[in-house]
């Protein structure tokens, strides 16, 4: 095959990124050896890529950068262990602590953000064409939401529960069901009730039901969020879901699941 | 079940702290600054320490790495790289096909950085993944959670923007006028 000018401009960048066809790659060798104007092109393009990496080079320092992420992970490790040591007596305190809570009524301030903190670092990680397992999930999900994913539904419309697991996320403890479908994925997370009420934002009344939905938008992504009697449940979207009330049939079931748990 | 457990500490400062000189690289080349790209790189190494129990040892970290970066970049900057989409995302695409405008003759550094800054989202986080860092179409793609035919229509777009840019802001002597005319009669010979 001979390639025309038109051509070999056209998969130049590509010969540049070594990722054409052996075949390919010799039909451009071949143009290029014999028309002088695509060679001057390649050759300013080899050069414009140069160019774009000497001129974007910004000097750090590796080793430091290094250390200050060993002291964050530690900082970050050394709360879990402290969490962790203290887990027998606070499991005892946290009945005290958590009346006094709610007699207080305090306010879980970070309960939007770490939703969608979490869906963002655990959700989006997930390779294209994940399926579910459900034995991946039996292992994965612990008491008292191990049924979680089969109570809310594995399918929703377009939209199908990829995975399920438990997802430790800044000392919470998440449900965590990962849901893909048309393109945007969605996070939904139960969990216990430990930090507070829900921060204030604009609620809507789920249809067919007296529970209030938060509605919000947090590092870019719609949070709907609801309180159960001892639980909260999170929806994390890029975008409002088509139809628009399956984000509601799913909450729904969310909840109805939860409040089974709470009987 | 609380945190992480600690045997996965080691396993994570093997395999992931060794990304870390070239991930400070791609991230300051992202943010444009060596400090801000430092900020960018701690909050990615304590979303993937936060999510390592998701890790599947033996997997590729480095692109598992690349793409918890990416989306922390994302969100850092969801407004802005946002933004693009809404601008005429095709319309500034065809054009760059169209007109397929050559390299100019003369470069600078101060006009091609001028250039890349001045590349939209996702064209920009792309030209820079492959172009400069040397991903390959299928490590960006992985990296983006996009297709490969995504990533390879908009590197075409982002490349051509890319030289259109420089070609309009470059002296008319150094645009290789004779190849821009020659193109299109080609194309439409061809079709």
């Amino acid at each position: 095959m001979n390639l025309d000018c038109q051509h070999v401009r056209e998969v130049m960048d590509s010969y540049l990124s070594e990722e054409l066809s052996v075949e390919t790659n010799h039909d451009v060798l071949r143009h290029v050896a014999g028309c002088r104007d695509c060679a001057a092109e390649l050759k300013r393009r080899g050069r414009l890529r140069a160019l774009l990496s000497e001129t974007l080079e910004v000097a750090g320092d590796a080793d430091r950068v290094r250390a200050r992420i060993t002291q964050a992970v530690d900082r970050e490790q050394r709360s879990w262990a402290r969490g962790a040591r203290l887990g027998a007596v606070a499991a005892t305190l946290i009945a005290a602590v958590a009346v006094a809570y709610w007699a207080g009524k305090p306010v879980d301030a970070a309960a939007y953000d770490d939703s969608a903190g979490d869906h963002i670092a655990c959700a989006l990680t997930y390779p294209e064409g994940t399926a579910y397992d459900p034995a991946r999930a039996a292992e994965n999900l612990v008491p008292p939401f191990e049924r979680m994913a089969d109570a809310v539904g594995l399918s929703h419309g377009n939209y199908h529960v990829i995975d399920a697991h438990m997802c430790p996320y800044k000392g919470r403890n998440y449900a965590h069901l990962v849901i893909r479908g048309d393109g945007q994925t969605v996070s939904l997370f139960a969990e216990r009730a430990e930090r507070g009420a829900l921060p204030d934002t604009p609620t809507m009344v789920l249809a067919g039901d007296a529970l209030d939905v938060h509605a919000t938008t947090r590092l870019g992504y719609l949070v709907s969020a609801v309180a159960t009697r001892d639980h909260r449940i999170f929806l994390v979207s890029e975008s409002p879901t088509d139809p628009p009330d399956l984000a509601q049939d799913i909450l729904r079931s969310a909840v109805g699941f939860i409040r089974s748990l709470e009987k | 079940m609380f945190g992480i457990p600690h045997q996965r500490r080691e396993e994570f400062d093997r395999a992931a702290l060794a990304h870390v000189p070239e991930l400070l690289r791609v991230a300051s080349r992202l943010c444009g600054s060596a400090d801000a790209g430092e900020d960018l790189l701690q909050e990615t190494y304590l979303q993937a320490w936060r999510s390592f129990h998701r890790f599947e040892a033996g997997t590729n970290c480095r692109a598992w790495l690349y793409k918890i970066l990416l989306f922390t970049y994302a969100a850092q900057n969801r407004k802005r790289a946002r933004q693009p989409f809404l601008v005429d995302l095709d319309a500034a695409g065809e054009t760059a096909l169209l007109v397929d405008s050559p390299t100019p003759d003369t470069l600078t550094a101060e006009a091609v950085k001028t250039a890349f800054d001045r590349l939209a989202e996702p064209f920009r986080t792309l030209v820079l993944l492959v172009d400069v860092e040397g991903l390959s179409y299928r490590e960006a793609a992985e990296a983006l959670a996009v297709p490969i035919g995504t990533v390879m229509s908009r590197l075409s777009r982002g490349r051509g923007l890319l030289r259109l840019d420089l070609a309009r802001h470059a002296p008319e002597s150094s645009t290789g006028a004779r190849s821009r005319m020659d193109l299109p009669a080609q194309r439409r010979a061809r079709s």
